[in-house]
């Protein structure tokens, strides 16, 4: 970690050694740089922003305040703004300037009748050869810098074939123009213009890319921008604002209506409802109460709360999302293999096919100045650019807008697996389902109503801590029923509870509780079986001895889990539902959101094996991914193919998964896949276009199609498709940002 | 003439392939110090040096200065590392990696043509 500590106390070199030596005794590896005139401190080290105050201030030093140097996470932006923005549009500028009168001069070159006309043109192409040298220097400087560079490290780029593709043109042209003699008349010819509109089109090009580019990484700078800048902590009974940098876990952290969160922590007193789509892509707010998380840079809507910061800094959540979306960005993808190997040696190859152009026009084609054409052109069209972009630009705007929408991609691999998905397993609880049973129906007997059943129950129920008891207990709370408490109660572990209310023994539990309570199940049989059915849990209840109604309760399914699975087997995928449950209960759960294939009973020690399986019998080339949430079947999901963790709250870098669903539901592994899915058919267009453009124009440029059809490309346009070739992939690229999923919109209306 | 200029063509090729593709550069050790591996890499049209020993599971500083203007050479990338980094003219970026495996870890340009690696022994 970066930091820069701003030390008021600082004035002479002895201050500079004492911090240096204390610096240095927290973290002996730590690159401490000492700026008395700006009293500042850089240090790199692995310590802890609160540990290098602490023991700054014990030197003698108080640190003023201490920000953590943003780590630079992707591509930095290019703005007009910047400098070497500027410096390379008025590169461009005075290139296209100087390029009208270059143009003017070289017409005769065009028009042969206009060069018999001029008798002295040939002193004109002097004027041209000095008018288009600052060009080449100043303008292109650059790239033969560049190229004189790569040359002594043995490489070559894309400054090796622009230096090479103008310095050629510039000096065959210069040479003719000085001793016109030394030439064969059909080699007439000059390209001054050539050398200087190419320099002008390639640094435009390169403008527009950076730009572009800045557009790529927008993503993680909008995460990174939704951070509040500072925090209102308690620290002995007083309200303090301070720099987001300085609050440190444990501290109390109030937040106002309308104001962001500043860090991770968990709620102490007051209640509001959040906007947590940072992180979770949901949109609707989550209402929050004391003991609730709630997440750093999500939005506070309607209370002010106080909480206790948990996570601070690097650790949060929102900061655990930047880091590992930035680190998906830089990974690879397998489908950008073949490129990485072409593109080392790339250039070399596009040198000795222009030398080879050159060579085969030289012997066999009409003239000298047709050769030198041909090679000037196959040198300035080839682009290494387009290739080398195409891969990493697509994988960083497509993992980007991935994280924005609460998905986040571990890297490129898992990227290019989850578009390839045929079989998806999906954990029942907690992914299908809430994972949490709740009251589903109340059937009254004997003459009670439903409210009255669910009231007796209810209380019965309250002193017991058993899910299924909680879940009759809220039901009830949720219908606004008025809960006293019971007599007498008592807990049988197995069966249910038996408790008095108003006067009479209440039982509620299961079969066996009722059978040894000695009431008679055929009285409740009726309702059970379609309850069963249902996958759902029947709760008997008996008042004073007689039946008196069963109450279901059920694991409910997600909102969005029916509409999903649809979604995914109308994208082709076959969606498998695994659980420990028993056959009936999962059968019924299966029946309800579409899913046919069901595999009950499995133990969490098979899952794994079970995934294995899967894909073994799936043909080859079809990928198994499975769905679960990150806990229990961590070995299922590293198993399969892609591994998709549903995390919750702040439990975001989940290891074992190759994706996490940050916010839970199965829409968002919907738009996981169809994000993947859409950002590998842009690197598909990218790479196709890059390759296609290559390997179309390298031929064309060196006059392949020249004795069939008669055309020969001219350099000035090779410059300009090889400009634009770059600026089309990262623009490509871009069009990811604007990706909106359609089908799941389909499916819903 | 025509002869001249067809052998100058062919020397030529048979030049840039050894230059470019065969010419093997020399690995450079970096220095260990108290724990930490340390090396200063130029960055001016590739890597000075491209090939740097390092030792397995120490903790490796890598100091990026760009002495050149060109775009090719912007942005240093440590794809095993999941490390990106834009470089600004004349200024030194510090990267750390630990490299857990022996073996070889490359370090690339924003576009993949510029190649260096870390040799972990």
């Amino acid at each position: 970690m970066n930091y820069e500590l701003s030390v008021p106390g600082l004035h002479c070199g002895g201050c500079a050694k004492t911090v240096t030596t204390a610096l240095q005794t927290l973290d002996p590896s730590a690159r401490v740089e000492v700026d008395l005139t700006g009293k500042k401190v850089r240090v790199t080290t692995q310590a802890t922003a609160s540990d290098l105050h602490e023991t700054l201030a014990k030197a003698g030093y108080p640190v003023q305040d201490a920000e953590p140097i943003r780590q630079e996470p992707v591509v930095t932006a290019i703005t007009p703004e910047d400098q070497s923005y500027q410096d390379t549009m008025r590169k461009f500028w005075f290139a296209a300037v100087v390029a009208v009168p270059v143009l003017l001069l070289s017409l005769p070159d065009y028009f042969p009748a206009l060069r018999e006309a001029l008798m002295g043109w040939h002193v004109l192409s002097i004027g041209a050869a000095l008018l288009s040298l600052p060009v080449l220097a100043w303008s292109g400087g650059s790239f033969f810098l560049g190229a004189w560079h790569s040359f002594r490290n043995h490489n070559a780029n894309m400054d090796t074939l622009v230096a090479l593709g103008t310095g050629s043109a510039w000096l065959y042209s210069a040479v003719y123009a000085l001793a016109p003699g030394l030439f064969p008349p059909e080699a007439a010819g000059m390209f001054f213009d050539v050398a200087v509109v190419v320099i002008a089109l390639v640094l435009l090009g390169q403008a527009l890319e950076a730009k572009a580019r800045g557009q790529s990484s927008e993503a993680i700078k909008k995460l990174l921008e939704l951070q509040a800048k500072t925090a209102r902590v308690i620290r002995d009974n007083q309200e303090l604002d301070i720099p987001l940098a300085r609050v440190i876990v444990g501290d109390t952290v109030l937040v106002r209506p309308g104001e962001k969160v500043p860090v991770d922590g968990l709620i102490l007193t007051g209640e509001s409802a959040i906007d947590e789509s940072v992180v979770t892509g949901e949109s609707v707010p989550t209402d929050k109460k004391p003991g609730d998380t709630v997440i750093g840079a999500s939005l506070n809507k309607t209370g002010a709360f106080t909480f206790r910061a948990t996570k601070v800094g690097k650790d949060t959540t929102l900061a655990q999302i930047v880091q590992m979306v930035a680190q998906a960005q830089t990974s690879k993808a397998p489908i950008g293999k073949l490129v990485d190997l072409v593109s080392g040696y790339f250039v070399p190859a596009v040198v000795i096919l222009a030398v080879l152009a050159f060579l085969a026009w030289f012997n066999f084609g009409p003239s000298l100045n047709f050769a030198v054409v041909a090679m000037v052109t196959v040198l300035v069209i080839a682009c290494p650019c387009a290739l080398g972009l195409a891969t990493p630009m697509s994988l960083m705007v497509g993992v980007g807008k991935a994280a924005q929408n609460g998905v986040l991609i571990r890297n490129g691999e898992a990227l290019e697996n989850a578009s390839h998905l045929k079989v998806l397993v999906l954990d029942k609880t907690g992914t299908i389902t809430k994972g949490q049973p709740a009251l589903t129906d109340v059937l009254p007997l004997g003459g009670y109503s439903a409210e009255t059943l669910l009231t007796l129950a209810a209380i019965a129920d309250r002193r017991s801590e058993h899910p299924l008891a909680q879940a009759i207990v809220q039901g009830a709370l949720k219908r606004n029923l008025t809960l006293t408490e019971p007599q007498a109660f008592e807990a049988i572990p197995g069966q249910g509870v038996q408790a008095t209310v108003d006067q009479q023994v209440v039982l509620v539990g299961n079969a066996k509780l009722m059978t040894v309570q000695g009431i008679d199940l055929a009285k409740f049989s009726t309702a059970t079986d379609r309850l069963a059915d249902e996958g759902k849990t029947p709760m008997f209840v008996a008042v004073a001895g007689q039946a008196a109604g069963v109450i279901a309760v059920a694991d409910t399914i997600k909102e969005d889990s029916t509409q999903a699975i649809r979604t995914l087997q109308k994208m082709g995928i076959e969606v498998i539902m695994m659980t420990g449950d028993n056959q009936r209960t999962a059968q019924a759960i299966a029946r309800q959101v579409g899913i046919t294939r069901v595999l009950a009973e499995v133990l969490p020690a098979d899952k794994a094996q079970m995934v294995k399986t899967l894909q073994q019998q799936t043909k080859a080339k079809s990928l198994v991914g499975m769905v679960g949430d990150g806990i229990n079947d961590a070995p299922a999901l590293a198993q399969a193919d892609v591994g998709f963790a549903m995390g919750t709250g702040t439990d975001v870098a989940i290891e074992a998964a190759d994706i996490t669903l940050v916010g839970g539901n199965l829409r968002a592994l919907v738009y996981a896949i169809e994000v993947s899915r859409a950002t590998l058919n842009n690197i598909r267009q990218n790479l196709f276009g890059a390759f296609i453009y290559n390997a179309l124009g390298i031929p064309f440029a060196a006059g392949v199609f020249y004795p069939a059809l008669g055309l020969l490309l001219s350099p000035i346009i090779a410059g300009g498709a090889m400009a634009l070739s770059s600026i089309t992939v990262v623009t490509n690229a871009n069009r990811l940002r604007f990706f909106a999923p359609q089908s799941f919109a389909e499916v819903k209306s | 003439m025509n002869l001249l200029v067809n052998s100058l063509g062919i020397v030529f090729i048979v030049w840039v392939v050894w230059y470019f593709w065969l010419w093997k550069g020399e690995s450079v050790q970096a220095t260990n110090q108290s724990g930490v591996q340390e090396i200063d890499i130029t960055v001016q049209g590739g890597y000075r040096p491209a090939e740097i020993v390092v030792q397995v599971g120490q903790r490796v500083r890598l100091n990026f200065t760009r002495r050149e203007s060109s775009a090719c050479s912007e942005e240093i990338v440590l794809p095993d590392f999941g490390l990106r980094s834009h470089l600004p003219q004349n200024q030194t970026v510090t990267l750390e990696v630990t490299p857990g495996q022996p073996g070889e870890y490359e370090f690339v340009c924003g576009m993949n043509m510029l190649k260096g690696k870390l040799i972990a022994r």
